[in-house]
């Protein structure tokens, strides 16, 4: 205890070394703070977009392949080939991966009613012959449509579509309906009615689990002098909602039209996941991407001010660091004497390391109390204004690559494309959290230690009649 | 019994071939004052540093108790079993005289219970009233200093006793007190007191005086 308290004392007793060794350290701890906060909040960022946009599987068809197999016909002209089509038992069956955390999957079957009359049938009379003359062909009257995840109904989210009655569709056959088509037919929640599918031309009972209400525009506006082909096929209101197992399970998939979204486990799946689907199918005129340039573009400032915020703390804290073993060195000679007297009274060179390294944690501990609080403070304005020049560089670098011409990725029919109009991320909230809290007192304790280590090593080396013969 | 004993101790600094100190042999009782008398130079501080486990001679033993200095924890015997007197003082310049009493009776884990009550006790015994002993060292007189340094030596009990000139700055009169007390601690307390001196007045007070000179030592009375 004796030691800890001479340590405390001698703080007190040099006065101006301490607080000289005190301000390197605290500016050491302060850069960084602030080199910290701002990287651990940084990287925080970067891992959520890369999650969120290297997850995200894009099936996007190869603009430059299809290019390269440019062949002249019979004429001499050249013609570009036509993208091979995914079927629809491939979306599903690409679904069926380890590497996906999840899929999301909608299909559309057209549908034909048993008994009952579609919304707006009559516009379908003179479109009989419109689907050619194949006497197998049924023309649709009304969409079935099924979904892996409800949430993606389309309108249910922004409201112009509200359940008024019953419940989501829960089991397998179960459905919704609009209130028009109910009304229409007279239909109410529990009611079964049979629907065939067109292309299968199966036919299964379906029941209502619930109607809702619809409040998008039934059909798409035309200018009067457009003729129109829609029939009761595009009227909204005759949109009948299902769970996808209804729709997989009862119908022959080659016949639905599928749209597939798939999400993998981790970014870093792509090239495994890739692997998996060239294994299932997939043609070489598709290639499997995440939406990095989207990514690329508003990381981009946060991952340059990432850079900057280790590099400024990882110099501040190497430039310190000496200055700081310098200092202490030189400290640890004026204080020759005082170890050399201090070993004569019969204090040991353990007792002795610990008191000088006691004071440099003392001074430390200090200044990693105000060097948190103040760099937590400054940490925001020294973002804010790095982020500034970063997102002024991404810019810049955007309008280069758009002059002198970029990677075209052209989305496929199926897949969902990138995003185009991502904007960079133009400010950032840093905090100061308890992850980084504790790298910075590892570093402040590190940095204690290596100012310590001068006196410790000088302690371990001489004795002290050496010492005090040497002054005397 | 011999409470320390040099036994045909020969010194060489390293790096050099002349002997400081050649075979000399000694024996140090307790309840007594031993000065050794001698020029500068003879090898009286090393005699001294040698009787503190500073440092080992080169051949022969220092035995303590019977004990080789070589075997025992030097650090410990430093702490505990000796007191030491130097002649450079060698206090702690930037704590107070008290302070300095005080941090020695920690090193030898003193049982006193109030240390600082009895550092400023020991202090008043030596001539340090309580203002001074508040004082940095580093603005003491070298008089103070010597003074202080003596409190220190004897504040933590020692069995043994070593000074260095102890009363090389002090006036004639403080010298006498000072010495009157050595000698009252090795006849009242059966303390062994060794005093390394050039003060003719100094080797009065001796029980036993020795004179070193060239290396060798020589019982004088």
């Amino acid at each position: 205890m004796y030691i800890l308290t001479n340590a405390l004392k001698n703080l007190g007793r040099n006065k101006g070394r301490n607080i000289l060794l005190g301000i390197i350290i605290f500016i050491l701890i302060l850069s960084t703070t602030v080199g910290l906060v701002i990287n651990t909040t940084t990287k925080g960022i970067i891992e959520d977009y890369k999650t969120r946009f290297g997850s995200e599987v894009t099936l996007s068809v190869d603009f430059d392949k299809l290019m390269a197999e440019y062949k002249p016909n019979a004429d001499g002209k050249t013609f570009l080939s036509t993208a091979p089509k995914i079927s629809s038992e491939k979306y599903v069956a690409f679904a069926d991966s380890e590497c996906l955390k999840t899929y999301r999957m909608n299909m559309l079957a057209g549908i034909v009613f048993e008994n009952l009359k579609a919304v707006d049938e009559q516009a379908n009379e003179g479109m009989g012959s419109i689907g050619g003359g194949n006497g197998d062909y049924i023309s649709p009257t009304a969409k079935l449509l099924g979904y892996t995840d409800p949430n993606d109904m389309p309108d249910f989210a922004n409201g112009l579509r509200k359940m008024m009655e019953g419940t989501l569709y829960q089991e397998k056959n179960e459905c919704i309906i609009s209130s028009d088509f109910a009304e229409l037919n007279q239909l109410k929640v529990g009611d079964t009615f049979v629907v065939k599918d067109t292309k299968s031309k199966k036919s299964i009972a379906l029941k209502v689990a619930g109607i809702y209400a619809d409040a998008t525009e039934a059909k798409k506006e035309l200018p009067a002098s457009f003729f129109s082909m829609e029939g009761s096929y595009e009227n909204r209101r005759n949109e009948i909602f299902v769970n996808i197992d209804t729709m997989s399970e009862n119908f022959d998939i080659s016949g639905l039209t599928v749209n597939a979204e798939y999400e993998l486990k981790s970014p870093d799946l792509v090239q495994d996941f890739e692997k998996e689907l060239r294994d299932k199918g997939l043609p070489d005129a598709y290639n499997v991407e995440t939406d990095e340039a989207s990514y690329n573009k508003i990381v981009a400032p946060v991952i340059g001010l990432s850079k900057i915020s280790m590099t400024f703390a990882w110099v501040i804290l190497a430039v310190g660091s000496m200055i700081l073993l310098l200092i202490t060195t030189m400290a640890i000679r004026e204080r020759k004497y005082e170890i050399g007297v201090l070993r004569a009274m019969g204090l040991k060179k353990g007792k002795i390391s610990v008191m000088i390294v006691a004071e440099t944690v003392m001074i430390t501990v200090l200044c990693l109390g105000l060097g948190l609080g103040i760099g937590n403070a400054v940490s925001q304005p020294v973002a804010d204004s790095l982020i500034a020049s970063q997102v002024e560089a991404a810019t810049d670098s955007a309008k280069d690559n758009m002059q002198f011409g970029g990677s075209v990725s052209m989305g496929g029919s199926n897949t969902s494309a990138p995003a185009s109009d991502t904007q960079p991320l133009s400010e950032i909230d840093v905090l100061l959290t308890a992850e980084a809290a504790l790298q910075i007192a590892l570093i402040a304790l590190a940095l204690a230690l290596l100012s310590s280590a001068a006196g410790v090593i000088f302690i371990t080396k001489y004795e002290p009649m050496k010492i005090l013969s040497e002054r005397n | 019994m011999s409470l320390l004993t040099l036994e045909n101790v020969t010194y060489k600094y390293d790096g050099t071939t002349k002997q400081v100190l050649k075979n000399i042999s000694i024996d140090f009782e307790p309840g007594k004052v031993y000065v050794i008398m001698g020029k500068s130079g003879a090898g009286k501080s090393t005699v001294l540093s040698l009787i503190s486990g500073l440092d080992l001679p080169t051949n022969g033993d220092v035995l303590f108790k019977e004990n080789s200095l070589k075997q025992l924890d030097r650090d410990d015997y430093r702490a505990k079993s000796i007191g030491v007197v130097f002649q450079g003082y060698n206090l702690l310049t930037n704590a107070t005289a008290l302070e300095n009493i005080v941090l020695s009776m920690n090193i030898s884990k003193s049982s006193e219970k109030n240390k600082k009550q009895f550092a400023l006790e020991f202090l008043q015994k030596v001539g340090i009233d309580e203002e001074t002993a508040n004082r940095k060292v580093l603005k003491l007189s070298g008089g103070e200093q010597q003074r202080v340094g003596i409190a220190r030596a004897l504040s933590h009990n020692p069995d043994i006793l070593i000074a260095d000139e102890p009363t090389g700055n002090l006036d004639s009169d403080t010298e006498m007190n000072i010495m009157e007390i050595l000698q009252k601690l090795a006849h009242e307390e059966n303390k062994c007191i060794i005093v390394v001196t050039h003060s003719k007045q100094v080797s009065r007070y001796a029980d036993e005086l020795w004179g070193l000179n060239q290396g060798n030592l020589v019982f004088v009375k």
